[in-house]
């Protein structure tokens, strides 16, 4: 007999609980991604960190000029505004209203063409506001429920493939979650599913998707000691004096100053999973 | 939570070998000469576009030692001896290794080392480190952890896997008429969706390529086709014969050299590199 196991159920109980998690500590991901810090940090990011990876991802996809191109999760324009400056008509679906204005601010700055925009979360947006475009792509951004309909939503909004990235964390690659929340909050953090139950989903859905694992080191960067101890109480829901001694304790002991910024040395692991539409 | 992908592998295998040995009789179905005869033909006379999409997904440069698992009549083995790789096989079936000698000569490729012996039983000092292990359409392995860590053990650069991503045809065709012909449920191998849920639980994680395969196997009869059919659906008397002529009679499609059975299934090429990241 085959074994059948509900994997979009497993993704969908696993972000319930996250979800649950981050509520609990008067955190919801909306308030997250809205928050100016986070969103400065990102855009100084994209501006002007590390663009191997975003390089990396664009040449993976190889979408060819004058594709339409729908970006879900675009964040900052991460990959919307580099795709709509290499000659896509490009679409993106964003929840976060600071990360709309950062992803204008930085097209500006390249002079990149025009993005419209869908202001809202993935889950929100009807098929028929959606609409149909040549490629459709999700770039870290599956914090989503329902994963079942996400996915089918996504699949009829391509019209020729779908891109997804997507993380497969091993506890080192979570930036200390899974070692300092539980001394923090005295529970187990709870993480998001991860891109090996993702693909599973889609086995399961009769969508056979091809797999890209990179490894690389981590990338998120940090100008400076405060910023990145900020963004770490920030991230880890840390309201108190001892957790922050906890913070920075970890931190003074992982941390390593690379050119003008720090980083949190450690591998972490995600995937391109692909398809083609028939 | 965490799902235990390498015992419903095993839980699977074990399903599927109590099922052949009722059927077989003992005798291995790559033992017996005719179904070696026809692997081979088809080998030599039949489209060798796959073979050639295979070879160049995998860009082994020459020079290269290779240990090719379940090697069968040569079908990678020999072409890649031929391009200049030092090529070991691990083969069990005498009959395929007969074969794959008879093809090596043929074809003028150079020496292949031979281990006569089933993956699982093979021993690691024998078979050696080699910069690539590849194993095609053989991953109905016992033991999987055992068997996974095994093929990673001897590999120096990367490893090559293909298998079945959905059921190829005459596994859809046992599944359907298994019950009526047997009585009992059909029990299939795993498929390559659990064997890369294997990998990843034993902290690997491949890359997948999927291809999708649109081409059924060719018969030069419609009889031939059908004592195929019989063959793999372990047909003994007459009600069975008839149940499976019908099947392939529906199914059965003419081709300009002679008949087939169309088919349209995936198969994954499941690959690592021994050192992700490295000089990154």
């Amino acid at each position: 007999m085959r074994y059948k196991i509900d994997y979009a159920r497993l993704w969908d109980e696993q972000h319930a609980r996250s979800l649950a998690q981050k509520k609990r500590m008067g955190e919801d991901r909306g308030k997250f991604w809205s928050n100016q810090d986070v969103v400065d940090r990102f855009v100084r990011n994209v501006i002007s960190g590390d663009r191997s990876r975003i390089e990396s991802q664009i040449a993976g996809m190889q979408i060819p000029p004058g594709s339409s191109v729908l970006d879900i999760g675009a964040g900052p324009g991460t990959l919307a505004v580099p795709l709509a400056l290499a000659g896509c008509q490009v679409t993106t679906v964003e929840p976060s209203a600071p990360m709309g204005a950062a992803m204008e601010e930085y097209r500006r700055l390249v002079n990149a063409p025009p993005i419209r925009e869908i202001r809202s979360r993935w889950e929100d947006v009807s098929p028929e506001e959606a609409g149909v475009h040549d490629v459709v792509v999700a770039s870290r951004s599956l914090i989503m429920g329902d994963i079942r309909n996400s996915l089918l939503k996504m699949d009829a909004a391509a019209k020729r493939a779908v891109h997804l990235y997507w993380f497969i964390s091993s506890p080192p690659s979570s930036g200390g979650n899974d070692e300092l929340w539980p001394a923090l909050h005295g529970e187990p953090y709870h993480g998001e599913a991860n891109a090996d139950v993702l693909w599973n989903v889609l086995c399961q859905l009769g969508i056979y998707a091809n797999v890209k694992v990179e490894t690389r080191d981590r990338d998120r960067c940090y100008s400076g000691f405060d910023e990145m101890r900020e963004d770490y109480y920030n991230r880890l829901s840390v309201k108190e004096d001892w957790q922050r001694e906890i913070v920075d304790a970890f931190l003074l002991d992982r941390a390593v100053s690379e050119g003008s910024g720090y980083i949190v040395p450690g591998r972490s692991r995600s995937a391109h999973i692909w398809w083609e539409k028939d | 939570m965490a799902v235990d992908y390498i015992s419903l592998w095993n839980e699977q295998r074990e399903a599927a070998n109590r099922q052949k040995q009722i059927k077989n009789d003992g005798e291995s179905f790559w033992e017996n000469p005719e179904n070696i005869r026809r692997f081979v033909d088809r080998l030599m006379n039949s489209d060798r576009s796959r073979i050639e999409n295979q070879l160049a997904a995998m860009q082994i440069p020459a020079g290269s030692t290779v240990l090719d698992i379940g090697a069968g009549p040569g079908t990678l083995a020999v072409p890649l001896a031929l391009a200049g790789c030092d090529v070991t096989v691990v083969e069990p079936a005498a009959g395929m290794r007969a074969a794959l000698k008879e093809y090596r000569e043929m074809a003028g490729a150079p020496e292949i080392r031979e281990v006569p012996s089933r993956w699982e039983d093979a021993d690691p000092a024998e078979v050696g480190v080699h910069d690539v292990v590849i194993a095609s359409f053989s991953l109905a392995l016992d033991d999987i952890a055992h068997s996974l860590k095994k093929i990673d053990a001897a590999a120096r650069r990367s490893v090559h896997l293909f298998w079945f991503l959905t059921l190829p045809t005459w596994t859809r065709a046992n599944l359907s008429l298994w019950p009526e012909l047997h009585g009992s449920e059909f029990a299939a191998e795993p498929t390559a969706d659990l064997l890369w849920n294997c990998l990843c639980q034993l902290g690997i994680y491949p890359d997948i390529t999927v291809e999708h395969v649109e081409k059924g196997q060719h018969y030069p009869t419609e009889e031939e086709a059908v004592a195929d059919y019989c063959r793999r659906l372990y047909v003994q008397d007459d009600r069975q014969r008839e149940i499976v002529t019908s099947f392939v009679h529906e199914r059965i499609v003419r081709t300009g050299a002679g008949f087939t059975i169309p088919k349209a299934s995936k198969t994954a090429h499941i690959r690592w590199e021994k050192f992700p990241g490295a000089g990154k």
